[in-house]
């Protein structure tokens, strides 16, 4: 795996270790000038060991995420990467027919197959050359009676060069011994070995236009991409070879030419993959000098980037999964300062009076915080690796259903780019929040009064409005020629360091130059402000200069407020929804517009700035943050299926986006806008601040059961008065533990319910297209007609075939052109597509789902009879439609033909009786004869994700049979009877057309196995994001801990007047089992909420997945109830120590 | 009135205190005898560190003594488990604080209810309960207004509000005049002692201020642990 999100690892890890560095001089610079600060921040690290604890394993959990992520995803790739070695072996480029300038034709003419050989015989780098055929074959153990209908047949080129020659080699011989093999002598490979159970010496039987051939096995060799067959369909294992002479294997299969050619370049296995892809380069410059009808289809290069590709989409996934945990985490490190800060408060202020700087004071704390950040990162490192050995644990068992070996692969560079990232988000969110902890009021510190609510003040009228806003303006302004000037500075010492020592010598080199441009530039800056400061002061010249600038940045301080931050917020949200809408419009980037995170984020900042501005202007802040609240996550779930505004145009109930709407009604309204997997996120994140302003501003309200219910709470009234009245007081407080627990929450839902229902959709009984059992036949031993060759088969139990199956269906398989109409009204591309004719019987008793039907068909039983009739009328599946935002599944491919609109453009194309046929001609590559063809009917993707072969155009059997000669493959589908195992009846079947070499599955096992993966998939992410949890509880246990110190003596104060010492603890219990139940049930009620309306949303539903809602509630439960469970022992501890706090001991307590 | 004309209420013999750090070993009371009557208005004074705190402290029943005895109400105090000694305060026991301990987050009212709910009053009559202290210490218009929003003599008054919501027999208060102006602090002692003639309510009050000692009916004069003298003041 060498990127992530597109950008290279190392640039990552230079990136980061630079910041590293420069962090790590920002401290040796605070320690050598203030070691007393330092030693102050470090006391509390040792004094409250259990807390230090907490700490540790809340700020650990980005670093464990990450690094979890990155080394499943090393270890994904590296696997995938090795199973690509060990199949290609010596193969380093593949070359076939090209389909489109042979039409068709699928075989290599010997005397291209040579010129080729003539061409590249010059290039020292190629070492190996062979032309081969490959083809299905059924081979069988007639001793045994054990067959093997995925067996392959290799004919090998036997001059073929030494570079292949090693991928031949078992217990010895290779080429010499397959060129001097007697004509009844075969090798096989070891995957054949096992399922026939033979050796060497023995008799294997091959099956070729029905009739049986056998040879002597003579050596047996490993199974490699030379030698057997590689991929095979879901729920099928790849095959094993039997090999021969290329000639003799040409004559046996009656085959024109061989299928493949493969070329070996120097360096064996694991060679230079940019060699490799040079000769690629050059051999396919050579096939177009030639003009021979060949291409290039893939070198070990392209091949091998696959495997680091998809190591990358893994590490995509969990780090995106993972992102609600790190939002957690960041805001628990957060939470953790402003603790701490105001445990501190008074003893601050004091300090902050006898003269300590706001910088020692943020330096005090960045202290503090990096002895937790460097053990945090380390831990988090360590235990991510623990983390990936569990979910490589459970890939292990998806994976090696495809064949695949997976192993714990720890790459050192994956370890510390985990251990960076977590040392400098913590380091970036310690000093941010050690900022904000320093810069208090001295007096209100010191006399312990609180701080004023910042989004609670009130009207200083128009002017201060503007004022504050320009203010703000002119903050981030200052922000910006600021910025530019340092980047410029440590550009320009990188450029000078670069012209003294001519060159950096590589990215270590080049990383310590920008460290210590970044060191210079800094230290530049701050002798520069004080020498500015100095001259100011001193000489009037400099005073009357930068007067306009220094009286500008005072006057911008001294009116900098919530409100001027509220306007800017309001214009962002209003360019968001601009650029996010109507982006097109002004050529905005495709990241941004028309995109609907900024859309919906525009959407969010502007209501969260109205309810500023609103209580800037006097409304009461409850009514206002509570409307603006409710309001906010009214439109995220939008749309409700009940009316909320009867007022409203009747379509408004209907509206999704009330903006697009009411604009729409003045034909104002925005195109399509697209949004992908980081809506996830942005959602989340807007739903759970905006329903935790509701339930802070409304917290009294929603407690006043408990008041009601005072009566009936009896002894515990008291411990329930305090235990309601500390996280109502500390707002900030509460909303931030209310968050961390709501948005793990949250992201645990919506995964749980998706993957349940897609799981359902996907892995359902619809995916079975109405069958039990799928017989594929071979195309070397083709069946025409199931129920004659099952009644014929001497090896078929008649009990099974009696009364086991109810019906028989077939497919007749081609290859087909199709060149779409210009008169269609939705455009279309031309190209090859599987052509599947449906028998009479097929149409009759498929349930395959059609996902829109053309204008005139009401339902799919119309389509389907128009094809039972017609012989003109086609159906194709759901891939050949461009994806959508909200669409699933594969999209179109390249060469292949398709339908350029998505399935909504398509709906949308035409008027709601449906939309236009859509006419194509279909003609045979081979034969070249054409039909012309209506498409009617598009069939969901749910049908196609188990039985591969139905991703195709359906036509009528008729039509396969005179334009396509029948085809080259049929396609059997049984129904069977009630109460027959379709296991059994495959497996009868197969047995009975062993000499067909059919292969026979029980689709209703292959959905299962199907089901399985994806349920172990689902339930690795739910897991990964249930890390999350840990944070919340941690945060709780943190919490819980920092307040029994800060409330001693309130505690003693209580226990004097009264309070038994379990009273203590009982409220100091329920305190915190009210953030943790508050925060379940938001996550449960909002995740509850996004999931429905995603899943009976419009886009989803057109697109086939008309899931239902349910929900998995057990799962669900469990984990909330785990988690439940954890944080209240997280916080039994310190209820429990707050209980037992002597009160004489705690009235004199002073901090 | 003099101790010796009512019966006692508080009857401490010869008790002791140590305070046991691991490496110090210190004794705040080395054997304390005194008896309060009921109603009377009893201040402790001395210097910083001579044990007032600790004897308020032990005869509140808030801290465990070394040794000796505390009778309150005919009942000793050291035999009863902590949950009784709790329960007795909460029900005959009021405290008044140097620095108000008032729960910061609770409005006034709130604050002093608190002391009935754990008696296990209703909260209706808690309600009302608290409500009439705090008419008695003129405050009804502050009921819902949290401590941060009171001056410092409207917190003590709240304070005492709590106090006496329970009407109990003995009021402990601790330097209760300690965080205040001379005039906020005389203003204190004026509803102290009028609560204490209406109520006769026996009060013990530790302090530093002779003008507040001289507004009790008695003053016990402590040095290094030890009664040095009594000393009657004629009201």
């Amino acid at each position: 795996m060498e990127t992530i999100f597109g950008i290279s690892l190392d640039t990552y890890l230079i990136a980061l270790a630079t910041m590293a560095v420069v962090i790590v001089l920002i401290m040796a610079v605070i320690t050598a000038r203030q070691p007393l600060l330092v030693k102050l921040g470090a006391r509390n690290f040792t004094r409250r060991k259990s807390q230090t604890v907490l700490i540790i394993i809340g700020l650990m959990l980005s670093t464990l995420i990450v690094s979890s992520a990155l080394v499943t995803g090393d270890t994904v790739g590296q696997s995938i990467t090795n199973r690509i070695y060990q199949s290609l072996g010596t193969i380093d480029v593949i070359v076939d027919p090209d389909q489109e300038q042979a039409a068709g034709v699928e075989f290599i003419d010997e005397s291209d197959s040579e010129s080729l050989r003539q061409a590249l015989a010059q290039d020292q780098r190629v070492d190996g050359f062979s032309a081969i055929l490959q083809i299905d074959i059924p081979a069988a153990n007639q001793g045994e009676r054990l067959s093997d209908p995925r067996a392959y047949l290799v004919g090998l080129d036997v001059d073929t060069q030494t570079g292949l020659e090693e991928m031949l080699e078992a217990s010895g011989g290779g080429l010499a011994r397959l060129s001097s093999l007697a004509s009844n002598e075969v090798f096989i490979s070891e995957r054949l070995e096992k399922s026939l159970d033979l050796q060497v010496g023995e008799m294997v039987t091959l099956f070729v236009e029905n009739t049986p051939y056998e040879f002597r096995v003579a050596e047996i060799v490993k199974d490699n991409g030379l030698t057997s067959k590689d991929q095979a369909g879901p729920g099928s294992k790849p095959g094993g070879g039997v090999i021969m002479p290329l000639s003799r294997a040409l004559n046996l299969s009656n085959n024109e030419g061989p299928n493949i050619i493969v070329i070996s370049v120097e360096g064996g296995n694991r060679n230079d993959l940019d060699m490799v892809g040079a000769v690629s380069e050059m051999t396919a410059s050579k096939i177009e000098t030639l003009g021979i009808p060949l291409e290039v289809v893939e070198d070990k290069k392209e091949l091998a980037a696959i495997g680091s590709l998809v190591g990358s989409v893994f590490v995509a996934f969990f780090i995106i999964f993972g992102l609600f945990s790190i939002a957690a985490g960041l805001m628990l490190i957060f939470l953790t300062f402003v603790m701490l800060a105001a445990e501190r408060r008074s003893e601050m202020g004091m300090a902050r009076a006898v003269g300590m700087k706001r910088l020692h004071l943020t330096e005090m704390y960045i202290a503090e915080g990096m002895l937790y950040n460097v053990g945090s990162a380390m831990v988090g490192a360590a235990l991510g690796v623990l983390v990936a050995w569990l979910m490589i644990t459970l890939l292990g068992f998806i994976f090696a259903s495809f064949g695949t070996q997976i192993t714990l692969n720890v790459n050192p560079r994956a370890l510390a780019l985990a251990y960076l990232i977590g040392v400098v988000l913590t380091f970036v969110t310690v000093a941010i929040s050690s900022w904000r902890a320093a810069n208090l009021n001295i007096v209100r510190a010191i006399r312990d009064i609180p701080e004023p609510d910042l989004l609670a003040k009130t009207s200083g009228g128009l002017m201060e409005l503007i004022r504050s806003t320009l203010s703000v303006i002119w903050g981030v302004f200052w922000l910006i020629p600021a910025t530019g000037l340092v980047i410029a500075l440590v550009i320009g010492t990188i450029w000078s360091l670069a012209r003294i020592s001519g060159d950096f010598g590589g990215e270590i080199a080049t990383a310590a130059s920008i460290t210590v441009s970044i060191g210079l530039v800094l230290l530049l800056i701050v002798y520069v402000r004080k020498l500015a400061a100095y001259l100011y002061n001193r000489l009037k010249i400099f005073r009357l200069l930068f007067y306009p600038f220094v009286g500008m940045n005072n006057w911008s301080k001294a009116h900098r407020s919530s409100i001027g931050w509220a306007m800017w917020m309001l214009i962002f949200g209003v360019a968001g929804i601009y650029v996010g809408g109507w982006g097109e419009n002004i050529g905005a980037p495709s990241w941004v517009g028309p995109q609907l995170w900024s859309y919906t984020g525009g959407t969010t900042l502007v209501m969260f700035a109205i309810g500023v501005i609103a209580v800037y202007f006097g409304a009461p802040a409850r009514i206002s943050f509570s409307t603006i609240g409710l309001l906010t996550v009214w439109l995220w779930l939008l749309p409700l299926p009940f009316s909320v505004i009867p007022w409203l145009p009747d379509e408004a109930n209907g509206w999704v986006d009330p903006i697009d709407g009411i604009l729409g009604l003045a034909g104002w309204g925005h195109g399509g806008i697209t949004g992908d997997i980081e809506m996830f996120f942005v959602s989340g994140v807007a739903v759970t601040a905006a329903s935790i302003f509701v339930v802070i501003y409304n917290s009294t309200v929603l407690l006043a059961p408990f008041n009601l219910a005072r009566g009936a709470l009896g002894g515990l009234m008291p411990a329930v008065r305090t235990a309601i009245a500390y996280p109502l007081a500390n707002r900030f407080r509460t909303a931030m533990t209310l968050s961390m627990f709501t948005l793990v929450v949250f992201a645990l839902v919506v995964m749980s319910i998706l993957n349940h229902n897609f799981s359902a959709v996907f892995n359902g009984e619809e995916a079975q297209g109405g069958y039990d059992v799928a017989v594929i036949g071979n195309p070397a031993n083709r069946i025409q007609d199931i129920d004659s060759a099952l009644m014929t088969s001497p090896f078929m139990d008649q009990n099974l075939l009696q009364d086991g199956i109810a019906e028989t269906a077939s497919l007749r398989t081609a290859t087909g052109y199709l060149e779409g109409s210009s008169g269609n009204s939705v455009a279309t591309k031309d190209g090859f597509y599987k052509v599947q004719g449906m028998d009479s019987s097929f149409i009759e008793t498929n349930s395959l789902k059609l996902v829109t039907r053309a204008r005139g068909y009401a339902n799919d039983s119309e389509v389907f009879s128009a094809l039972a009739t017609g012989t003109n009328f086609a159906i194709v599946d759901e891939s050949r439609l461009q994806s959508g935002g909200g669409q699933w599944g594969p999209g179109p491919g390249d060469g292949v033909f398709e339908i350029e609109e998505t399935l909504q453009g398509l709906d949308a194309s035409n008027d709601e009786m449906g939309w236009d046929p859509i006419v194509f001609t279909l003609s045979d590559p081979f034969s070249g004869l054409e039909t012309d063809i209506q498409i009617i009917g598009i069939i969901s993707n749910t049908a196609t994700t188990v039985r591969v072969e139905w991703s195709a155009l359906f036509v009528g059997e008729s039509l396969v049979d005179e334009n396509f000669f029948g085809g080259y493959q049929d396609n059997f589908y049984v129904i069977s009877t009630e109460g027959t195992d379709s296991i059994d009846l495959a497996r009868g079947i197969e047995s009975a057309l062993l000499e067909s070499g059919v292969q026979a599955s029980s689709i209703a096992q292959e959905v299962e196995e199907s089901a399985s993966q994806s349920n172990a998939f689902s339930a690795l992410f739910e897991g990964f994001t249930a890390l999350g949890l840990i944070v919340g509880i941690a945060a709780l246990g943190v919490i819980a801990f920092r307040t029994v110190a800060e409330r001693r003596q309130q505690i003693g104060m209580l226990r004097a007047i009264g309070y038994r010492s379990r009273l203590i603890g009982v409220s100091f219990f329920l305190e915190s089992t009210f953030i943790s139940v508050t925060g379940i049930l938001l996550g449960l009620g909002l995740g509850y909420g996004i999931s429905y309306n995603l899943l009976t949303s419009e886009e989803f539903t057109e697109a086939g997945l008309e899931t239902g809602f349910d929900v998995p509630w057990t799962r669900i439960l469990i984990f909330i109830g785990l988690a439940f469970v954890t944080s209240s022992i997280m916080t039994l501890i310190p209820a429990r120590s707050a209980s037992r706090v002597p009160v004489a001991e705690a009235l004199r307590y002073n901090g | 009135m003099t101790s010796e004309d009512r019966a006692a209420i508080i009857d401490v013999h010869n008790i002791t205190k140590t305070y046991d750090t691991g490496s110090v070993s210190v004794q705040a009371l080395r054997g304390v005898s005194v008896q309060v009557a009921k109603g009377e208005m009893v201040a402790v004074m001395g210097p910083s560190g001579c044990g007032k705190t600790t004897l308020l402290n032990c005869l509140s029943g808030i801290d465990d003594v070394s040794g000796g005895q505390i009778v309150i109400e005919g009942t000793d105090i050291n035999e009863m488990s902590d949950d009784v000694k709790t329960i007795y305060r909460a029900q005959r026991m009021g405290f008044i604080f140097q620095f108000y301990n008032l729960l910061p987050v609770l409005s006034a009212l709130e604050n002093v209810e608190l002391p009935l709910l754990v008696s296990g009053a209703s909260p209706k009559d808690s309600r009302e309960q608290a409500m009439k202290s705090l008419e008695r210490v003129g405050l009804t218009d502050w009921a819902t207004h949290k401590p941060a929003e009171l001056s410092g003599g409207q917190r003590q008054r709240v304070t005492i509000a709590r106090a006496l919501v329970n009407d109990p027999a003995i009021v402990w208060a601790d330097e209760p005049t300690g965080d205040l102006d001379s005039k906020t602090a005389s203003d204190i002692m004026d509803l102290m002692q009028e609560l204490n003639r209406e109520q006769s309510q026996t009060f013990v009050i530790v302090t530093h201020d002779s003008s507040v000692a001289q507004r009790c009916d008695r003053t016990i004069h402590m040095n290094d642990g030890l009664i040095e003298r009594e000393e009657v003041h004629a009201n």
